[in-house]
């Protein structure tokens, strides 16, 4: 199990990093003040998520063979780029939005790059995916993953759910614990001090500015809640219901303020959807949780691994029953007295097939 | 003169067949690598990968020897499907991304019942040379038809020298591999 102290610390470096990186951000004055908060927001998450990674030893590799390092060395920058362009060009509407799509439909080739799911790699001589399944594995991501963005966007001209960035921190925290159970350890808590960026560069903005906007600190965010969701599925083993669901967390603050009745109070409908989305991962938590117990203690909850384990006192009692039987015969035909044989220096009474009696448990 | 030079080329034919060695092809059904590893330094998990193919070729001369082995890391087993998913994880034998683990050799000297033989072993992506002790190289025939021979090695490699640093404490760094193999002749 991964060292609570070494996490905490990566976590606690991932938010002091974003929080500072914000905050210079914000150092230029009130004539720029929306850009560089926009600006702060992206690369105090993306950095502050790369210092809490480098914290947690993620990149052994030290090269870009890795998914990890790919996530934290090409997709995060390029989207943290991609918001500031965005940001300092102070385009909006079509051009953000396409600026977005072009990062979302690269980020999946990026994280796969070099392994099976995609032609022409080290898979040489294996059997492969077929063309077919990598396009619809790119294709559909990157649609979902922009279609995400665009309704991240359109949220723009109008006030966005104040709980969005803090939602969208907490599923991707609960991604990585996810991820982490579902059997990619390292996958899963390069997620946590993600997790933390967003919440801390999310409180930091918070205390700054009342209204302040998310966009940009979301779409990193989004970003690399789909990097952990594709590389936790494609290279572990989370499963497509599990990272589906976990997809969808971080958008219930959206549908409830699109559902929800204008009557409720914002903040009470903010409590709704932090509710509703703490349920829904803890639910997806929980269940990757006993699947992951299940699996590895089986003969507590699912009855006997081998049919042999659960028959372990019976073999006993026969064993026992049929040495004994034995020894009684073979001293009866060849003794008077147990008591003579046992003094024989050279006897070892053997059953049928030719072990020692009680020998029986030692092959199981 | 003409006859002279025929002559020669017909001396090179037939020596360069006397010098050619034999081809073999890796019988996976009689082949096998199996390996063990501490755990918690309570006792040793032990898996095998159910996947072996390769070629090798035996020649008089060690120095024309070879030998060329691919193993599915997806292959992996310890029994225990849980584990071996986390195994096939970029954790470890990152699967996805190193689909497979080769060795090939690069030099084979003869030893007393055996070869040693210098290789290349790329395992997660990363290739180090390797030396180890093969013994075998006994032939039989079965069934009636099919020529065979079989060479059997047991190293020990450090895990970390290949990249795979994750639950250094749990899990130990030094792997015992054993790997066994039987070719049929082509």
């Amino acid at each position: 199990m991964p060292d609570p102290v070494a996490v905490l610390t990566a976590v606690a470096t991932a938010a002091t990093v974003a929080t500072g990186v914000y905050l210079v951000c914000l150092a230029p004055g009130a004539r720029v003040a929306c850009a560089f908060r926009e600006c702060g927001q992206a690369v105090g998450i993306g950095g502050g998520s790369v210092a809490g990674m480098a914290m947690l030893g993620v990149f052994p590799s030290g090269h870009f063979s890795g998914d990890l390092e790919r996530l934290a060395f090409i997709v995060l920058p390029l989207i943290t780029a991609a918001e500031m362009v965005i940001a300092f060009s102070h385009v909006s509407g079509w051009p953000a939005t396409l600026t977005r799509a072009l990062v979302a439909v690269g980020v999946c080739p990026i994280l796969l790059h070099g392994s099976v799911y995609l032609p022409g790699t080290s898979a040489v001589g294996l059997r492969g995916i077929r063309p077919a399944e990598t396009a619809a594995i790119l294709g559909g991501v990157g649609l979902a993953l922009s279609s995400g963005l665009l309704v991240m966007a359109g949220f723009r001209h109008r006030p966005r759910p104040p709980c969005l960035p803090l939602v969208l921190g907490l599923t991707i925290a609960a991604a990585g614990v996810t991820t982490l159970l579902s059997g990619y350890l390292t996958g899963g808590l390069a997620a946590l001090p993600i997790g933390a960026a967003v919440l801390a560069v999310h409180g930091a903005s918070r205390l700054q500015a009342e209204h302040s906007s998310d966009a940009s600190g979301l779409s990193v965010g989004l970003v690399a809640l789909a990097s952990i969701l594709i590389i936790g599925h494609w290279f572990g083993s989370l499963t497509s219901p599990h990272a589906l669901f976990l997809a969808a967390a971080s958008f219930v603050p959206l549908l409830a303020d699109m559902t929800g009745s204008r009557r409720v109070p914002a903040w009470q409908r903010c409590m709704i959807s932090v509710g509703l989305t703490v349920a829904l991962l803890t639910c997806v938590v929980a269940h990757a949780q006993a699947r992951f117990q299940a699996a590895y203690a089986p003969s507590q909850k699912a009855g006997p691994a081998s049919p042999r384990a659960g028959r372990l006192p019976e073999l006993f009692a026969m064993s026992v029953t049929r040495c004994s039987a034995y020894d009684r015969r073979t001293w009866r035909g060849r003794n008077s007295s147990p008591r003579t044989q046992s003094r024989s220096p050279n006897f070892w009474p053997t059953c049928d097939c030719g072990r020692p009696p009680g020998a029986v448990f030692t092959d199981m | 003169m003409r006859g002279t030079i025929t002559s020669a080329c017909f001396f090179v034919l037939i020596a360069s067949m006397a010098a050619k060695g034999d081809d073999y092809t890796i019988d996976p059904a009689h082949s096998g690598v199996s390996f063990r590893i501490s755990h918690l330094g309570l006792s040793w998990t032990q898996g095998r990968f159910n996947t072996l193919e390769g070629a090798f070729r035996v020649d008089d001369d060690p120095a024309k020897c070879a030998f060329v082995l691919n193993i599915p890391a997806e292959s992996v087993d310890t029994g225990n499907a849980k584990r071996d998913e986390h195994l096939r994880s970029p954790d470890f034998f990152n699967s996805k991304q190193f689909p497979l683990i080769t060795f090939k050799s690069t030099a084979v000297k003869a030893v007393q019942d055996g070869y040693e033989i210098t290789g290349d072993l790329t395992l997660h992506g990363v290739t180090k040379t390797v030396v180890f002790a093969m013994q075998g190289g006994a032939k039989a025939e079965f069934p009636a038809g099919v020529q065979r021979t079989g060479y059997s090695a047991n190293f020990v490699l450090k895990r970390s020298e290949f990249g795979m640093n994750t639950m250094p404490g749990p899990v130990g760094d030094e792997v015992y591999a054993s790997i066994s193999f039987e070719g049929t002749k082509r």
